[in-house]
């Protein structure tokens, strides 16, 4: 079989292009499509602004 | 499973293509899952939002963890909407109008279909973002590919095809 899909041109193995990001996480802003890196950084940023705001004057 | 594509009657070209309301030419995308695959009417038309939002060519829903699985790709994947993929399997494909009029034909004449799966993004040579498992959706396979006692491959030795993958 790996003949006859060579004669269709399928050379290459199955693989991932592209990943779409669907964080859980909606109050921290829009994370469709963001990478885990930008989405990380999103979330620190997040929780550092909450603590300060959660602090007792 | 050429045998399986017939007996769905497909046959955009004359019309053929028995439907419940309408003709072929209404629909945007058409889902073809195996009589074992478990998904629900919901998550269908979440599916089918997904990838008419997305203007997919060809994508299938991922499998839950608790699905016998043949490609390890097609397993749902946390925190992803989709990959796009250079695969997707023939247990559950969602063809767009277009491609499904472009892969009929190999669909009609094959008999056991293995392999078929691997070349429809061949046939479509779609862009790579038309192509995906969508893991925003997934469905169940819940058992596993009985390639011995199995009355598909049962009914294929009888035709005399092996259908074993080498």
């Amino acid at each position: 079989m790996n003949e006859l899909l060579r004669r269709f041109g399928v050379t290459s193995a199955i693989r991932v292009d592209r990943t779409v990001w669907n964080w859980p996480v909606h109050e921290f802003g829009a994370f469709a499509s963001e990478t885990p890196r930008v989405a990380l950084r999103r979330l620190r940023r997040f929780v550092a602004t909450r603590l300060r705001r959660d602090q007792p004057a | 499973m050429g045998q399986r594509w017939r007996a769905r009657e497909v046959d955009l070209g004359r019309g053929g293509f028995r439907l419940a309301t309408g003709s072929p030419r209404s629909y945007q995308a058409f889902f073809f899952p195996d009589d074992d695959v478990d998904i629900s009417l919901r998550d269908i038309d979440r599916f089918f939002r997904i990838v008419t939002a997305r203007a997919l060519a060809l994508e299938q829903p991922a499998l839950d963890s608790h699905s016998f699985v043949s490609h390890p790709i097609t397993v749902r994947k946390p925190f992803r909407a989709l990959r796009h993929t250079n695969f997707v399997e023939i247990m559950a494909p969602v063809f767009d109008r277009e491609g499904l009029a472009r892969c009929l034909p190999f669909m009609s004449a094959a008999i056991s279909c293995w392999g078929l799966d691997h070349i429809w993004p061949r046939l479509l040579n779609a862009r790579a973002d038309r192509i995906a498992v969508v893991d925003a959706v997934a469905a169940r396979h819940p058992r596993p590919v009985d390639t011995r006692g199995g009355p598909w491959y049962q009914f294929l030795r009888r035709l005399g095809v092996d259908a074993e993958p080498r």
